[in-house]
């Protein structure tokens, strides 16, 4: 299949997106869209081999503009769930949760991976920081369609909304270090000089989202905020590139900065939101279709002993935290692994570290966003459901679509 | 494009102004420190910047009354390869898949604004105007070039005959017309009236006309320059295959949209971007002309099903961008040295077609008995040039290698200069006719 007809494929695919989420009738799908990550790696090299990994090369600049995307959209949402703002206190656990998830992940990687696979001295570091990403999100959209497809609705849904809203920074920061350390080909400005990268990958956001921010004050009409945002982003994203940075990262403060200088910033978060889904699912599938399991038992190891790592901060987060959270009712001491949910942030992260690191570095780190995204579809919204339903704020009966609150990536 | 908003204060167009300048800025910068190879990433990049850039200046131009397309050209001009070279030439030419998918929705909306009661009324004036446009355009523009021979290098000792077989040549591309532009500036300022109606539905068709007018005018060209030959009929056959297949293939498309549009209508962009993409390159492909099919498409949608302002609606949601890639990037193809070295023909040219344009749309209105205000402005929205325009000197160089190089430069020279100035003659002419928005907040402030 050629670069052109996935391209189809693809519109098709985020065409079902938006379908799956029809107005007034009841929602279909899982809550992280793990249906589409095995649809690309059924059709994926792995599976029936109808994408190939040339058809897949050719469209990858695509794939990372998509990734980068959804970036954008998770910094334009920073701080805010369902329009509410989220209570600072919360969004310090939310990120010092992810921060010990990110540590944790990291460690463990940098100490069993040289023992597991064939790692070059420096490429130990590289993995260890991607898997450190791969395992620090919490997908508050995945979390709040799982909870809402149980009426999930009260102080502690609330609670897990906004812990998991907090977090995204902390993979798309990781990422950005990642590239600012990861090897720069010979000759780039940026050579060798880490810090002066992680600079520039946040200043040039923050340029082009203030200058977003400024555009869209001046501007009310919906068409034309459509071609600044897009105008804006695409420049982001193909400067980053150019430079050698991690353009989801740059995408990301490019959000967080339009959201903090905006003057409407809920009428471009509700512009930006609706966005997700088309958005989001095709990548997921071509997450899927990208993974490559060639290192065999070393990477299954490396990303068993990640995702533990993840498990076991999450569910030790959960059972101390689980008392200040401010609300009336007291979550189980098992409420961490109700926030076990990965997403787009997660996959844009795989994706643009595979494209970056071609060798097993971007391949395990890809394999472990994706397991990650499945764990978390199997382990998280179950468990989710179940604090919900124990706390009295779930009925265990599916919403209906209108119902359900706006997402976020 | 959005409905009008409130005019802006001198405080936003500063704003506009500055971030306009920063933007440059900042690619010029990192352009000049880290060089890169045109490709997908430069491509990436270029389209950010041609839409952001484009939609600034099309803010800016409208503080002199000039049109927003003029501003999409005038970025497009400023960032291309010929002034900052922030967008490469080969990067520009990357761009053309994306060209042909904004076309395609271009030509769409085109179809869908024509109303079949509307074309009924007006096919007496329609008649006359083709009748006209065509004839006296092409004898008048055919004329001019042949007084202006000596003039024009690549006609240096080219027998009699044959310069006159380029001459017409020459003026069958003078009859042809940019959908593109009228439908632009329509988007922008949302004029209603006998001239809105009158050019819409006169443009769209004169496609077919000036693609039947070809294929004649080829054939007895080459009769002109090998006296040997013999009127080659498979020309005519292959006109009509293209001119068949394009409008069964969009009427099939159209008939699709409709049935989709009744049954659910949901996602409209994405099934537009889904089946544009493909059909684009499929219609090229097996050599039918993706405008007509699109067009045809709109127009069976419009008239046979209940979904054509919904579907119009759905286009014109996307229109600040698709003309804004459209017209930025054919602003960055212009080549402004080679307009510089050829600019007193070109521009004798231009007038020439322009003059025969006004007269012919005079006459033509006078003869069909329309109303004053289409005798008085019916011409300004017959002078833009664009893609249409290029892609028909691009069938001839290609039919005749011999004089072909020359012929491109001055095409490309004659069309820029009808690309600049069409827009802004269309927007005059509205305006005055009273057509626009503007003018019709204006006479209602009255």
């Amino acid at each position: 299949m050629n670069a052109y007809a996935i391209l189809v494929g693809l519109l098709v695919l985020a065409y079902a997106g938006d379908a799956l989420r029809p107005a007034g009738k009841r929602a279909l799908g899982l809550s992280s869209g793990t249906e589409f990550l095995l649809v690309g790696i059924l059709l994926g090299p792995l599976g029936l081999g109808a994408v190939t990994r040339a058809a897949l090369d050719a469209l990858s600049p695509l794939t990372l503009v998509a990734a980068s995307w959804l970036a954008l959209l998770a910094g334009s949402h920073l701080g805010f769930a369902d329009e509410r703002r989220v209570p600072r206190g919360r969004l310090t656990i939310g990120f010092v949760v992810g921060v010990v998830a990110f540590g944790a992940c990291m460690l463990v990687a940098f100490f069993a991976a040289p023992a597991l696979l064939p790692l070059e001295p420096d490429e130990r570091l590289y993995l260890a920081l991607g898997l450190g990403c791969a395992g620090s999100e919490t997908a508050r959209a995945a979390m709040v369609w799982g909870a809402s497809r149980a009426q999930g609705r009260g102080p502690l849904h609330e609670a897990f909304a906004d812990l998991a809203e907090a977090d995204d920074i902390v993979p798309l920061l990781g990422l950005a270090v990642l590239f600012a350390v990861g090897p720069q080909p010979e000759g780039a400005v940026l050579r060798g000089q880490p810090l002066w990268a992680l600079a520039l990958t946040v200043g040039l956001g923050v340029v082009l989202g203030a200058i977003t921010a400024a555009l869209t004050r001046v501007e009310a009409r919906s068409t034309e905020r459509w071609g600044i945002l897009l105008g804006a982003g695409l420049l982001a994203i193909g400067l980053a590139m150019r430079l050698g940075l991690a353009a989801p990262a740059t995408l990301f403060v490019m959000g967080a900065a339009l959201n903090l200088l905006a003057r409407d910033g809920e009428a471009l978060r509700g512009m930006l939101g609706a966005t997700v889904r088309p958005v989001l699912l095709p990548v997921v599938a071509l997450a899927g279709a990208h993974l490559d399991l060639r290192d065999g038992r070393g990477l299954g190891l490396v990303v068993g002993l990640v995702l533990l790592a993840r498990l076991a901060v999450k569910a030790s987060a959960g059972a101390l935290l689980r008392r200040h959270l401010g609300i009336s009712v007291t979550p189980t001491r098992w409420m961490g692994l109700g926030l076990m949910a990965s997403g787009g942030i997660t996959i844009c992260v795989g994706l643009t570290a595979a494209a970056r690191f071609p060798g097993p570095v971007g391949r395990v780190i890809l394999a472990a966003c994706l397991a990650a995204v499945a764990l978390g579809e199997l382990l998280g919204t179950p468990l989710l459901r179940r604090e919900l339903r124990l706390a009295g704020e779930a009925q265990g009966v599916d919403t209906p679509a209108e119902a359900r609150p706006a997402e976020g990536p | 494009m959005s409905a009008a908003a409130p005019a802006k204060s001198w405080g936003a167009r500063g704003v506009q102004a500055a971030v306009l300048l920063a933007t440059v800025s900042l690619v010029l910068g990192s352009k000049q420190s880290i060089p890169v190879a045109p490709g997908v990433l430069a491509a990436i990049s270029a389209l950010g910047l041609l839409l952001l850039a484009g939609t600034l200046a099309s803010e800016l131009v409208e503080v002199v009354g000039l049109p927003h397309l003029s501003g999409y050209l005038l970025a497009g001009i400023l960032v291309g390869p010929h002034v900052l070279n922030l967008v490469e030439h080969q990067t520009v030419e990357e761009l053309g898949a994306l060209n042909a998918l904004a076309l395609a929705l271009i030509a769409l909306a085109g179809g869908a604004e024509l109303r079949l009661d509307a074309l009924r009324k007006a096919a007496r004036s329609l008649v006359w105007a083709h009748l006209l446009q065509t004839f006296l355009v092409l004898l008048a523009v055919a004329g001019a070039f042949l007084a202006l021979a000596r003039f024009i290098p690549f006609l240096d000792g080219m027998a009699p005959v044959a310069a006159v077989m380029v001459a017409l040549l020459w003026g069958v591309l003078a009859t042809s017309r940019s959908p593109a532009a009228v439908l632009g500036l329509l988007a922008q300022i949302r004029p209603k009236g006998p001239l809105t109606n009158m050019t819409v539905a006169f443009v769209m068709s004169s496609d077919v006309v000036v693609i039947l007018l070809l294929a004649v005018t080829l054939a007895v060209a080459r009769l002109g320059f090998d006296p040997s030959a013999t009127l080659d009929l498979s020309a005519f056959s292959a006109v009509g295959h293209e001119l068949l297949g394009s409008a069964a293939l969009g009427t099939t498309l159209g008939l699709v949209l409709a049935v989709y549009l009744r049954l659910s209508g949901r996602g409209l962009m994405l099934v537009l971007l889904a089946l544009g993409l493909p059909m684009s390159a499929l219609l090229k492909y097996i050599h039918l002309d993706p405008l007509l099919s699109f067009m045809v498409a709109g127009f069976v949608v419009q008239n046979f099903s209940s979904g054509g302002e919904r579907l119009l609606h759905s286009i014109e949601k996307t229109g600040a961008i698709v003309f804004v890639v459209f017209f930025a990037t054919a602003g960055a193809h212009l080549d402004l040295p080679l307009l510089g070295r050829i600019w007193p023909i070109a521009l004798g040219l231009a007038g020439v077609r322009m003059v025969a344009t006004m007269v012919a749309a005079r006459a033509a209105s006078r003869l069909a008995g329309d109303e004053p205000v289409l005798k008085r402005w019916g011409w300004s929205g017959l002078v833009s040039q664009a893609g249409l325009a290029l892609g028909l000197a691009t069938v001839i160089v290609r039919a005749f290698p011999e004089f072909g190089d020359g012929f491109r430069t001055l095409s490309i020279a004659v069309i820029g200069v009808n690309e600049m100035i069409g827009p802004v003659l269309f927007k005059l002419g509205l305006d005055r006719a009273g057509e626009s928005k503007r003018a019709i907040d204006e006479s209602g402030a009255g």
